[in-house]
């Protein structure tokens, strides 16, 4: 059993890897994706992941951000292995996990849990609590789920009720009980707040945040909420139209964003303050997303692009490391 | 004056949705209407378009003089897409699958203004090309599945203008759109309501639209308003706690871009520190961690709390509880001194000196808000 009681390297948590680059030797990823791709369907296939590559360190958050279709919660559902790539690697904790058989992949799928955005979809309407965060396999007896249920902010009296009987909020934190009963080392958070109110996603956003200082977790945080992306993550990884192009820490990307797309996506997040507002640059960008199911030729960005030249609409810019640091962009004038 | 609410009560069977509002809306003005879920918002404004059946609306909407409850069914009917326009949160469920995008906005414009097919049709051509989209003659013959979300989005509102409305009804029109395509549709709005003059009501739960739109905000809590301002100032030094609470639990994005000096950490006040995010202290903490949560849930309309309704979430009372707060649901109260906020306490000195009339306060763009406990921490500043 590889998995089952792990050692844990003694990394910071929470470590932002490119803030200080040249800080001596670095502990490894605890997961690595390289080159994933998703197509669906066999011939002109939709190809939904394109390439996608990047690595999560032990108890960092990386922010996975970017617009409907652009295959961010694919990439997510390849990571935990709901949905299988068409090619490409996920390495974690140092083995390919990406062809292991379910008795193979059994070991990891403790290591790497998920939560979902609907809350109420994602529960057993039928199951109590309990049965729920214990999970099929009752890794918890009922003292272990109701500690659980304590750490994420429920408590006993919770532990013999139904999902129906509560808000979305508490149904989320449920939600996060059950990840964490197995002990995870890596959690893939897919847009968990974005179905919640104002109010209650900053609860579920601190319970996250204490959650990983507790356990040293690593997130892999999928949001298309730029503003809570930036307070969650260490490193944010943009993505559209199937592709990464611009990775890097969260700061080097909000405070000085290269690519031609995320300074468009930056720029049109509102701001909640009117005089900012007001005088405010804003990059309005023409036309929608494209489909993935018919990408441009050359840089899948160059139609929505104020940039684009020649050599956009021919060739497709690879992720090339910029300035200093650990930024990558994908773009022919990066700037 | 082309919208005027008083006291407006939606009862259902299960509960009072909305409990005593009131509003008054400009032409060429935008009026922004903030609340989580269950505050009530959506239903104020299906009340105002006559849209309840088994609910019970009293106090008074005022359209255009006109006093709409009570009034007889087709008159609504009548005023309905003619004069007060409604779009929603998801385009696809209001646009029929089954007729071209032409044909339904050809048919409001021809029911109401009794033109003919024809006249109809070049109509809906020339709106789609008013709302920015390509090749408008073309895509009139086009099914709504062929149209993207924010190119629905568009033909809503093509559909919506296409009679002239004086009042545009906007319930969370880019909630389900991508930021980028949120912000053409913004900017869409903002545009026609220049160019035509209507007056907008714009419901949303997001801060960052009412921040971009809106010239005035009402926040609503458990189907109350429990602030009223004009929108600097309820972003600026908002008093209630709820507002409070909200500006401060929303995380941000730095203003411009680069040059963004980070805030010292905000710190964690959630657990029964300092209770009060002070007014106008809502700068976002920039560092990794925690955000200000309210902490609770927003309440049931099926069992309200007693009293203030924000009572069981609010710092302020937690910190020096208020009998008050328990037993009494506050009044909207015109803050007695307008804090001096530079340019903008210049701009609204005079019309905070507006005459109460014999219709009551007026509801204009005056800071009202509801908190037993607003003066004893708002006036010192």
């Amino acid at each position: 059993m590889t998995g089952a009681s792990p050692a844990r390297p003694a990394g910071e948590p929470g470590t932002a890897p490119d803030a200080a680059p040249d800080a001596g030797p670095r502990p490894a990823p605890l997961l690595s994706v390289r080159d994933l791709r998703m197509t669906f369907g066999k011939r002109n296939g939709v190809r939904a992941v394109d390439g996608v590559t990047f690595d999560v360190w032990p108890g960092e958050t990386l922010g996975l951000v970017g617009e409907s279709g652009c295959g961010k919660s694919t990439t997510g559902r390849m990571i935990v292995r709901l949905m299988e790539p068409t090619g490409g690697t996920v390495v974690f904790a140092g083995r390919d996990i990406t062809r292991l058989g379910p008795r193979d992949m059994r070991p990891f799928r403790r290591d790497i849990q998920m939560i979902f955005q609907d809350p109420f979809a994602s529960l057993n309407p039928r199951q109590t609590v309990e049965r729920i965060v214990s999970g099929p396999t009752r890794l918890l007896d009922r003292r272990g789920v109701i500690e659980l249920l304590e750490t994420v902010g429920l408590g006993a009296e919770h532990a013999d009720r139904y999902p129906h009987e509560f808000s979305g909020g508490q149904a989320q934190r449920i939600g996060i009980a059950r990840a964490l009963a197995s002990r995870p080392r890596l959690i893939v958070c897919d847009e968990p707040v974005s179905a919640l109110d104002v109010s209650i996603q900053a609860q579920i956003v601190n319970l996250l945040a204490d959650l990983q200082r507790e356990l040293d977790l690593a997130y892999l945080f999928i949001a298309h909420d730029l503003s809570v992306v930036r307070h969650v993550c260490d490193r944010v990884a943009v993505m559209y139209l199937g592709r990464v192009v611009e990775i890097g820490s969260r700061d080097a990307v909000y405070n000085a964003p290269a690519h031609p797309y995320t300074r468009a996506l930056l720029s049109a997040v509102p701001v909640p303050d009117p005089e900012v507002e007001l005088v405010r640059e804003r990059i309005v960008l023409p036309g929608d997303p494209p489909s993935p199911a018919a990408p441009p030729p050359g840089c899948s960005f160059n139609p929505r692009c104020a940039m684009a030249r020649d050599v956009c609409r021919t060739e497709a810019p690879p992720l090339m490391a910029h300035g200093p640091g650990e930024r990558k962009v994908a773009c022919h004038f990066a700037g | 004056m082309i919208l005027r609410v008083r006291d407006l009560r939606v009862a259902f069977p299960a509960g009072t949705a909305v409990d005593g509002i009131g509003f008054d809306l400009d032409r060429g003005r935008t009026l922004g209407v903030v609340g989580e879920s269950g505050s009530g918002k959506s239903v104020s404004s299906l009340a105002i378009m006559g849209l309840h059946r088994e609910a019970a609306v009293s106090g008074s909407i005022v359209f255009d003089g006109e006093e709409l409850v009570g009034a007889p069914a087709s008159r609504l009917r009548e005023l309905r897409g003619r004069r007060i326009a409604m779009i929603f949160q998801d385009p696809l469920s209001s646009l029929h699958p089954f007729y071209t995008v032409g044909e339904q906005i050809a048919e409001a414009y021809r029911l109401h203004l009794r033109v003919s097919r024809r006249v109809a049709r070049e109509r809906a051509v020339e709106m789609l090309a008013e709302v920015g989209i390509p090749e408008p003659r073309r895509r009139a013959g086009e099914h709504p599945h062929r149209f993207s979300g924010g190119m629905r989005q568009r033909v809503m509102i093509a559909m919506a203008l296409s009679c002239e409305p004086d009042l545009l009804i906007a319930d969370e029109p880019t909630t389900a759109l991508d930021v980028t395509v949120q912000a053409q549709i913004l900017e869409l709005i903002r545009r026609i309501q220049r160019d035509r003059g209507i007056a907008v009501m714009m419901i949303t739960h997001d801060l960052g639209v009412v921040a971009r739109v809106a010239d005035e905000v009402l926040v609503m809590y458990g189907g109350r308003t429990v602030e009223h301002a004009p929108v600097r100032e309820i972003f600026r030094a908002p008093r209630h706690p709820y507002t409070q609470g909200l500006l401060a639990s929303a995380p941000r994005l730095p203003a411009g871009g680069a040059g963004d000096s980070p805030d010292p950490a905000a710190g964690s006040v959630a657990a029964g520190g300092s209770p009060d995010p002070v007014a106008g202290g809502v700068a976002g903490p920039v560092v990794k961690g925690r955000l200000r949560a309210i902490p609770g849930s927003p309440p049931s309309l099926l069992a309200p709390p007693p009293g203030c309704r924000f009572h069981p979430r609010c710092a302020r009372y937690a910190a020096a509880p208020d009998d008050a707060c328990v037993t009494e649901a506050p009044e909207l109260r015109e803050l007695r001194e307008l804090c001096v906020l530079g340019e903008v306490g210049e701009v609204h000195a005079g019309r905070a000196l507006r005459l109460v009339g014999a219709e009551g306060p007026p509801a204009g763009p005056v800071h009202r808000t509801a908190c037993h406990l607003a003066e004893t921490r708002g006036g010192s500043r």
